[in-house]
């Protein structure tokens, strides 16, 4: 009878009511967590994954490595269930055991990402001044670089090698981790309990143990996951360009290499090795927005 | 007057940084274990025949001439020889930058096509159904490897439906007919990939715009909603959307690589894929520099952009 | 629709500029704003009194028509005559900014960074009046000269981030005037400002809206700013309107106890040279939005409550409150305010003046001289 008036996406808020006062988006970050989509769906991806490769260490349905000649290219089949390539090598085994590559690629890129730009960032959030300038300087010049484009120039001096890459990719990050940390650890630096903090007498480093880093980890947390996603493609893209790991190696990007010659005859070949390379780049992606949404709503959902 | 010392300032910086990228390529190469002369001989050559080689190649000189040779060669417009071929580089880079250079752009140009409007679409229909499809989309498209996006069109467009050629350039000389054919499915593949990426950017900078209060204060003025955006959205979206290609450029370059790759192209991606192959490493320098380069160049670009852009920029230099 | 009022003088009732009937806002099931209902005749100055969280700006932005998301208003809003809210988004455009025009509280966020000022103003003219590029600019010129900025031709050129904070929100009223509203709604337009600038702005403020015979809504949490400005008041609690009467009235003898709690401490920080005194407060915080309690929703900080109160009072003119006018239960019409009617929603509103005897209403409570709530409980 009375008519309603709905109000319309993207008019902006008030002051007056802020939208975490009530309603679905109220509680804590864990409990927005655990209803984000983009969380839910990437983490159940990534957790899938991480399952899979732990398995994998200990058993898969048959020796990524066993060459069979008389069973080549066959598709699926009780025996073998996404079906053997131009080897005779069992489908499923090798993608099993390509999770291992995966998570092992993104270890080393965000353990010398993290490594190396988290200790950076805190320095200059602490020590600012002109060494923190000069830091943010360097690193802006180094993210400025293609980071692929690093990791093959490095494997044309240092051999076809997916560590060695990785480590490209990692020292390309490191300028994205410093920002990050640094612009975090300003503003936890500021604040009021850290002031009253050091007027009391803290020393620096326990400040930074105890205000800092539990502020810092969440964002590093986001920032990991994306940077997984990046080195998972990254490494793909170099083994399917024949740069990384040699054959034998069971790595994705390889499967999808070999898989070129067959593509006319039978799709598939290229087809259940882009499916999980997809699926691990969407998991760690989605995982990592959407914990930068709970982190920080309203952020460009 | 300003603007003059503004614009010179940036192109020292840029100059610098030039020389500093030119100094990292070399000191990154000159790192490599094993000669390049006993790569080309191969395992069983004589010691006496590497030494050979390389006083031919000039490898045996201290790094410093080396790199001033070469660099000194690049300021003349000379790019060296090739380790393997013996033919000047420039001539082998020529024809390849003529198919790398239109793909790039065509992919730029595809990638916007699909950001901005499908952008703009999913942000303001954020919290309607269509919205959340093309969010889903771009996600879809960040994820799948750019190799296997061109292998799915080739297969889809040129082994099943023969509308396009699936590899191989015919050359320019062949007429732009059949040259721009084979260059469509390329860059159509990686202008879906940076579309994607670069959707989410538009999006997330509409959606900035439809929250801020100047948005509100056109509404408010009686502007409908798409007028208002019309009116006041562009130049917000705009500084965003320019970073990000700085930022991009590099993205760009390698997944031309790629997809020269998949789809046979012998462009400056495949020209590098063959050069570190075969060591050459005088090549492999060239392109990397002219890659970093580029991106170096368009970066400034970007810089300079913003001056013209954003008001706020540069008042506070004055 | 409402209103029978049966008193002499009440017959020819003149069009209000703004008319709100049982406004409503929640999001989903949470109600954040209540039953709000009041009348703004022609030139007449409202104030909207109230704390974060008591729906003072999603009133105004719901009678502009621009919720944010995800919430859902009910109940009329007519402006010259027409339910806004039965409108299409095309008509409601329309009327905004040539009818309602509203000024928010932060210039620096409220004006595009990247475009000129007086583009700006110009857009607001254009909006609704056929102009050429040149005629609206020179109309913009003219208006940001009547609000009084000293440089017209160079700060029409200009940036935000170039003018200060007194000249953006002159500017941002320049806009909300360019179309001569019939009423201008300011969300504590002066808030963000410094405390200099604001007494010139609010000024200013006043002399447009007497020019053009505007009327005002004035949303402020400070009743000095409002006491001299405005003809009546409302004032709103947890999304209800608690009081709404004329401004002297309303002030200087407040009949809900939160209004009376606000008028103390907003008296005892002028007199504040009072060293031994104890600063009222009123006990509690308020809750977040959507956190009220059932019933009044004040009862939970007030100590005159009782278990009546769980039921929501209705808006009712004050007990011994002046002629009272019979049957006029719902939103308090001009008529009914220049009548001297004074509504308050209490089921214990504090006694009129100190020495008044009970009536049987308020026996319940005995008449406290300056309510002073919050030392006790």
């Amino acid at each position: 009878m009375t008519a309603t008036l709905t109000g319309a996406p993207g008019a902006p808020g008030t002051g007056d009511v802020s939208p975490e006062a009530a309603g679905p988006q109220a509680g804590g970050r864990w409990s927005r967590a655990r209803r984000s989509p983009s969380t839910l769906a990437g983490g159940t991806l990534v957790a899938l994954f991480a399952v899979v490769a732990l398995v994998s260490l200990a058993w898969t349905p048959y020796d990524p490595l066993a060459i069979d000649p008389r069973i080549a290219l066959h598709g699926s089949s009780a025996a073998h269930l996404l079906g053997t390539d131009q080897y005779g090598r069992d489908v499923l085994s090798r993608l099993m055991a390509g999770t291992q590559v995966a998570f092992y690629v993104g270890v080393i890129a965000v353990a010398i990402a993290a490594g190396i730009g988290v200790p950076a960032g805190l320095l200059a959030a602490q020590r600012g001044g002109v060494l923190g300038e000069v830091v943010m300087r360097i690193g802006d010049v180094v993210y400025g670089f293609p980071a692929l484009l690093a990791a093959i120039t490095l494997t044309a001096a240092l051999g076809a090698s997916t560590t060695v890459a990785m480590i490209a990719i990692g020292v390309a990050y490191i300028p994205v981790f410093a920002r990050v940390s640094r612009a975090s650890a300003l503003t936890v630096l500021s604040s009021g309990y850290v002031l009253a903090a050091r007027s009391y007498g803290r020393r620096p480093l326990a400040i930074t143990r105890r205000h800092v880093l539990p502020n810092v980890a969440p964002i590093l947390i986001v920032q990991a996951s994306l940077l997984y996603a990046v080195a998972i493609l990254a490494e793909a893209g170099l083994e399917f360009l024949g740069l990384g790991s040699p054959p034998p190696a069971p790595t994705w990007g390889a499967m999808i290499h070999d898989a070129q010659d067959y593509l006319a005859r039978d799709p598939m070949f290229t087809v259940w090795p882009a499916l999980v390379i997809t699926l691990a780049v969407l998991g760690f992606s989605l995982l990592g927005d959407g914990l930068r949404e709970v982190l920080d709503p309203g952020l460009g959902r | 007057m300003n603007w003059i010392l503004l614009v010179g300032r940036r192109l020292l910086i840029l100059a610098a940084s030039l020389f500093a990228a030119s100094l990292l390529v070399f000191a990154i190469l000159a790192v490599l274990p094993g000669s390049a002369a006993q790569v080309i001989l191969g395992t069983q050559a004589t010691p006496e025949s590497v030494a050979q080689l390389s006083q031919q190649l000039g490898l045996d000189k201290p790094l410093v001439t080396q790199y001033l040779d070469w660099a000194g060669g690049l300021l003349r417009g000379d790019l060296g020889t090739s380790y393997v071929s013996s033919q000047p580089i420039s001539a082998l880079l020529g024809p390849a930058i003529e198919i790398t250079g239109p793909l790039i752009v065509g992919a730029m140009i595809i990638g916007l096509l699909i950001a901005i409007p499908l952008g703009m679409a999913s942000a303001v229909r954020s919290s309607k159904p269509s919205g959340t499809a093309i969010t889903v989309a771009s996600q879809l498209g960040i994820a799948i490897p750019t190799f296997v996006g061109g292998l799915l069109l080739a297969k889809a467009f040129a082994l099943e439906l023969h509308w396009l050629p699936p590899t191989g350039f015919p050359g320019w000389s062949a007429g732009a007919g059949p040259a721009l054919k084979a260059l469509v499915l390329p860059a159509v593949t990686l202008g879906l990939a940076e579309g994607a990426i670069l959707l989410r950017f538009v999006r997330s900078s509409v959606l900035e715009v439809l929250r801020s209060d100047y948005y509100r204060t056109a509404r408010a003025k009686g502007l409908r909603p798409l007028q208002a955006l019309a009116r006041h959205g562009p130049r917000n979206i705009l500084i965003p959307l320019v970073t990000v290609f700085g930022l991009e450029a590099g993205g760009l370059i390698v997944g031309a690589i790629v997809v020269e790759n998949v789809f046979v192209l012998p462009g400056v991606g495949s020209q590098l894929v063959a050069e570190i192959s075969n060591r050459d490493l005088i090549g492999v320098q060239d392109i990397v520099l002219l890659a970093s380069a580029v991106v170096l160049i368009l970066n400034f670009l970007v810089d300079l952009s913003y001056r013209v852009l954003d008001p706020r920029v540069g008042g506070e230099r004055a | 629709m409402s209103g029978q009022q049966a008193g002499p003088a009440q017959s020819a009732q003149p069009a209000s500029a703004l008319s709100v009937r049982a406004l409503s806002i929640s999001r989903g099931a949470t109600a954040l704003v209540s039953d709000v209902s009041f009348d703004l005749a022609a030139g007449e100055r409202l104030a909207i009194i109230g704390e974060s969280g008591s729906g003072k700006t999603l009133t105004a932005l719901a009678a502009m028509g621009l919720l944010p998301a995800g919430l859902t208003a009910s109940g009329k809003v007519e402006v010259h005559g027409a339910d806004l809210f039965a409108l299409s988004e095309r008509a409601r455009s329309r009327l905004r900014g040539s009818a309602l025009a509203m000024v928010f509280q932060e210039p620096m966020t409220a004006l595009n960074p990247t475009m000129r000022v007086g583009r700006q103003v110009a857009e607001a003219i254009r909006a609704h009046r056929p102009a050429s590029r040149a005629q609206a600019r020179a109309a913009a010129l003219e208006l940001l000269r009547r609000v009084e900025l000293t440089d017209p031709e160079r700060q029409a050129r200009s940036f935000p981030h170039q003018l200060s904070g007194g000249q953006r929100q002159r500017v941002v009223l320049a806009m909300a005037i360019a179309c001569d509203p019939a009423v201008i709604l300011a969300d504590e337009p002066t808030t963000a400002l410094d405390v200099t600038v604001q007494e010139q702005v609010l000024g200013l403020l006043s002399r447009l809206v007497d020019e053009r015979g505007s009327a005002l809504v004035l949303i402020s949490h400070d009743l000095a700013v409002v006491s001299g400005l405005c003809d009546a008041i409302m004032v709103l609690y947890g999304g209800r309107v608690a009081e709404l009467g004329p401004v002297r009235d309303v002030l200087t003898a407040p009949r809900h106890p939160y209004t009376a709690a606000l008028v103390a401490t907003s008296a005892a920080v002028t007199l504040a040279s009072d060293r031994g005194a104890a600063l009222p407060v009123i006990s509690g915080q308020v809750p977040a939005a959507g956190a009220f309690p059932a019933g009044c929703p004040f009862r939970n900080r007030c100590d005159r409550a009782t278990a009546e109160c769980e039921q929501v009072p209705s808006l009712a003119p004050a007990p011994s409150a002046g002629p009272v006018s019979p049957g006029s239960a719902s939103a308090g019409s001009p008529a009914d305010r220049r009548a001297g009617a004074h509504l308050v929603a209490c089921f214990h509103p504090v006694a009129s003046s100190p020495s008044a005897a009970a009536t049987p209403a308020t026996a319940a409570q005995a008449p406290a001289p300056a309510v002073g709530p919050g030392e006790s409980s």
